[in-house]
């Protein structure tokens, strides 16, 4: 079910009225037929296929505790990777395959048809990238002994398919979510406004900023090769910059409207995204940007990847608090995978790699880092724009169009006269200006206790605002962008 | 004390939603009679309806009505040009009160010099090829098809893959059309007609989906209930015109800053390439106009539509603009197509709003220049040989 709609308003009041009048016993299976419906409404039969994901879990980790012999244990731990990622693989990025492959044959002089040209097609499983994770977090985490296996199936269930989360994260662990579900927490007045000021809030960022910003730059970026070659790189930096907010909003819209859902419920998310582009530096980013997600390649990735242990939260992002290991092999490793998670192309591959270079450089420069800590504001200047340059890569359609779109923004020789429209860039200054004076009232709004009737009165309006003009643009123009993933 | 400010913050945004609500009522009850076409011109630019000796020769979405003025009119004795256009003949650009359309000026001409002929409109914002082709297929299908068609060509609304609601509502039936071998044309308009129909569209199986249909439901009862709420896209409209003036005040203030006016060098910005696929859809919608125009008798004036002179490099494919300009002149046929290049008709200082340039639409003397242009265009054919 999208958010942006008003279905799924219906939807929202209805099932948690019923969830806080249900009596306990009944409210997991309510949940699990509340989140199938929510899927559902996008394709029942593909609701089988997250059954038997998470059917694969819950058995493989029942089996893991179950014994004491480690070779079982592995064996289990084995079994439900390759059945969890090869799905994921094969729905995913078994035509990227394929086509490389093909690409390759063709150079050495063997003609292969891509998966195009054999009019191949395949539904890739809505949010399956988010529930994979999820399923296979807890199992290794069971199987490292940090958590206990969910006896209860429909618990487990529950766990797996919350649909505030299920479609695009946060990726929860079993850990934050499972006590929960067994005993929310009481909802009073004052989580029930929290709750609702959040979804507004997330509606505002997708319905009246996101779908906006899309309705314009979609079709120049789809625009053919010539454009670009043609086109000056201030123009093309502007692209970036608006796409960057395109993709914040519609992400962070959706963790906002998920995080507010949960919290009706009793139900309480860490935090997925905190003010990325106000980071000021590229580590500082990746601690602000999916939290959820760099924690979860910390954890199962990066970490092991360094022979040490990961932590059970889905919180903190990728820090450098590391042990042994190849510090540089390991960083670029994952972002790598982190680019491909996105999608099976190589620009994505290139996004990753390309913000892995961006904080091995930070690592190295000692001078950009120590300069940076002592004028802040540089390095927000610098973080900000090469974050937002960094989209392009995600945004291209192909590599070419990617290299050359990122040569002509980085290169002051290739700016020129502008010749998109002036509105264009007057968006572009007006987001970067109203996220940065927003971010900076609420520090303010943070640090002065006897300032609060104040800023109470600021919420009262902004909340106005942004109810507002989200009751005059909510309807389904586009879904979001990490649907595809 | 953490439980009060979060108690207060609570009572903030308690009222927040009826503040919010109410806002959003008084906005939508305000702008209910606002077009929301007029968001996609300039705060400067306006449309509006011609007028001529009482009544009414330009039409937008009323094609009930224009086919009944092409029945009065003829009933009188008189032929009719039926002009297809966009917006560039319906709105004008710094409208003062008492400005008029072209196709006024034209018809005050033909009235002056004693011709038998008037001339009508209908235009629609943006409209391309296959709208051209429904609007005429309607008047057609009312036996109302005009004496001769008079066709702006817009290279830039090639790229325009639409064919709007309304005028897919006033199509007639077109399999018979089909029948007559009038070419793709019909054949995409048809489909494309079905879609919209079915309530289908780019994304037709999204629109296949629960979501989609449940969707749907919910939308209608909410509609049924409070009718104004489907009214939202005209506020829609109004908040975007609100921006676009906010950056063109903007774009005026930088202009003084560095002292630009209206003699300074204008570069106009680039836009993207016709996409091939929409091209070919509206050419093919081209070609069966043609078509039908020819079995039907009726004459056709073609003519490439007005642009500005400015400096620096042309917006477009200039090659793909010549083209398409250059297919336009190849439909010539003595005594049934004509074409005319007015690309250079309007001087530059018509198509200005205030220092900005508009590159599509111009002030109302650019409107007399083409209303006469127009009417001493068929005034001319009509004395060559086999001539209509």
């Amino acid at each position: 079910m999208l958010f942006n709609s008003h279905l799924f308003i219906v939807f929202l009041v209805a099932s948690v009225v019923a969830f806080r009048f249900l009596p306990a016993r009944y409210r997991i299976v309510y949940l699990c037929a509340l989140s199938i419906f929510f899927y559902s409404c996008w394709r029942w039969d593909f609701t089988f296929l997250m059954i038997f994901s998470t059917s694969v879990d819950y058995f493989t980790a029942r089996g893991i505790s179950g014994t004491s012999d480690t070779r079982k244990k592995k064996l289990y731990l084995a079994a439900t990777l390759a059945i969890n990622f090869g799905l994921l693989a094969f729905f995913k990025y078994s035509f990227f395959a394929w086509d490389n492959v093909a690409n390759l044959l063709t150079l050495l002089g063997v003609e292969t048809a891509d998966s195009r040209a054999l009019g191949w097609s395949l539904v890739l499983p809505l949010g399956i990238s988010f529930y994979t994770f999820h399923t296979v977090s807890y199992t290794i985490d069971v199987y490292r002994g940090a958590f206990k296996p969910v006896r209860s199936f429909p618990l487990f269930m529950a766990y797996v398919t919350f649909w505030p989360q299920l479609v695009a994260g946060p990726i929860l662990r079993a850990g934050e979510v499972v006590p929960q579900l067994e005993a929310p927490r009481p909802v009073d007045f004052a989580d029930v406004m929290y709750a609702t000021r959040r979804i507004i809030t997330g509606l505002f960022k997708k319905v009246v900023i996101a779908d906006n910003i899309a309705l314009n730059i979609d079709k120049i970026f789809d625009s053919p090769m010539g454009f670009f070659s043609g086109a000056a790189g201030n123009d093309i930096m502007v692209l970036a910059f608006l796409f960057g907010f395109q993709i914040y909003c519609d992400f962070a819209g959706y963790s906002d409207i998920a995080l507010g859902s949960a919290r009706l419920m009793g139900i309480r998310f860490p935090e997925n995204f905190d003010w990325p582009y106000m980071a000021r530096s590229p580590r500082e980013f990746w601690l602000r940007w999916h939290i959820s997600l760099s924690s979860w390649i910390r954890d199962y990735l990066y970490m092991p990847l360094l022979g040490a242990r990961g932590n059970t939260l889905s919180a903190g992002g990728i820090t450098a608090g590391d042990t042994g290991g190849n510090k540089t092999a390991a960083l670029f490793l994952t972002w790598l995978i982190m680019g491909l998670w996105h999608g099976a192309a190589w620009t994505f591959a290139l996004w990753g790699l390309y913000h892995a270079a961006l904080v091995y450089l930070f690592r190295k420069a000692v001078f950009l880092r120590t300069f940076f800590e002592r004028v802040p504001l540089f390095g927000w200047f610098f973080t900000l724009y090469f974050s937002m340059m960094g989209w392009i890569f995600f945004r291209a359609q192909s590599l070419e169009q990617a290299m050359v779109m990122f040569g002509k923004a980085v290169n002051p020789l290739a700016w020129g006269a502008p010749q998109l429209g002036f509105p264009y860039y007057f968006a572009c200054a007006g987001l970067v200006a109203a996220m940065a004076a927003a971010y900076h009232f609420r520090q303010f709004a943070r640090s002065r206790a006897g300032w609060d009737r104040f800023f109470a009165v600021s919420e009262f309006a902004a909340t106005s605002v942004m109810l507002f003009f989200t009751l005059i643009y909510l309807r389904t123009v586009g879904q979001f962008i990490y649907f595809q993933f | 004390m953490v439980n009060i400010i979060a108690r207060r913050h609570g009572v903030a945004v308690f009222l927040s939603l009826f503040a919010g609500f109410f806002a959003f009522v008084v906005f939508l009850y305000r702008n209910a009679v606002f077009d929301p076409n007029e968001a996609s011109l300039d705060f400067q630019t306006r449309s509006q309806y011609a007028v001529f000796d009482g009544e009414r020769v330009s039409f937008r979405e009323e094609f009930g009505e224009a086919a009944e003025a092409v029945g009065r009119f003829r009933g009188r004795g008189k032929r009719v040009a039926l002009w297809l256009g966009t917006s560039q003949i319906h709105a004008i650009n710094m409208y003062r009160e008492g400005d008029r359309l072209a196709v006024s000026y034209a018809d005050e001409r033909a009235k002056e010099r004693g011709a038998d002929i008037v001339h009508l409109q209908v235009s629609l914002p943006n409209a391309d090829m296959n709208e051209y082709l429904a609007v005429y297929a309607a008047l057609r299908a009312r036996g109302r098809a005009p004496d001769w068609v008079v066709l702006s060509l817009v290279y830039d609304d090639l790229r325009e893959d639409h064919v709007r609601k309304y005028v897919v509502e006033n199509l007639p039936p077109l399999d018979g059309l089909k029948k007559e071998g009038f070419g793709a044309g019909i054949d995409n308009l048809a489909r494309a007609a079905a879609e919209r129909a079915a309530g289908g569209g780019e994304n037709a199986d999204a629109e296949k989906t629960l979501q989609a249909v449940l969707e749907g439901k919910v939308t209608a009862f909410i509609e049924k209930a409070w009718p104004e709420y489907a009214l939202r896209d005209r506020s829609r409209g109004r908040i975007t015109l609100v921006m676009t003036r906010a950056s063109y005040w903007l774009y005026s203030l930088t202009n003084r800053i560095r002292g630009r006016g209206r003699d300074s060098v204008r570069t106009a910005p680039r836009v993207s390439p016709v996409p091939k696929d929409a091209k070919a859809w509206n050419m093919a919608a081209f070609e069966s106009l043609m078509a039908m125009a020819k079995k039907d008798g009726v004459k056709v004036l073609l003519y490439r539509a007005p642009h500005p002179k400015y400096d620096g490099p042309f917006y477009h494919d200039r090659a793909d603009y010549d083209r398409f300009a250059a297919r336009g002149r190849g439909f010539a046929e003595p005594g049934r197509v004509y074409y005319r290049d007015l690309e250079n008709l309007i001087p530059a200082k018509f198509w200005y709003r205030r220092e900005a340039m508009d590159f599509f639409h111009f002030q109302e003397p650019g409107h007399r220049l083409l209303g006469n242009e127009i009417d001493r265009i068929i005034e001319e054919i009509k004395k060559e040989p086999n001539a209509f």
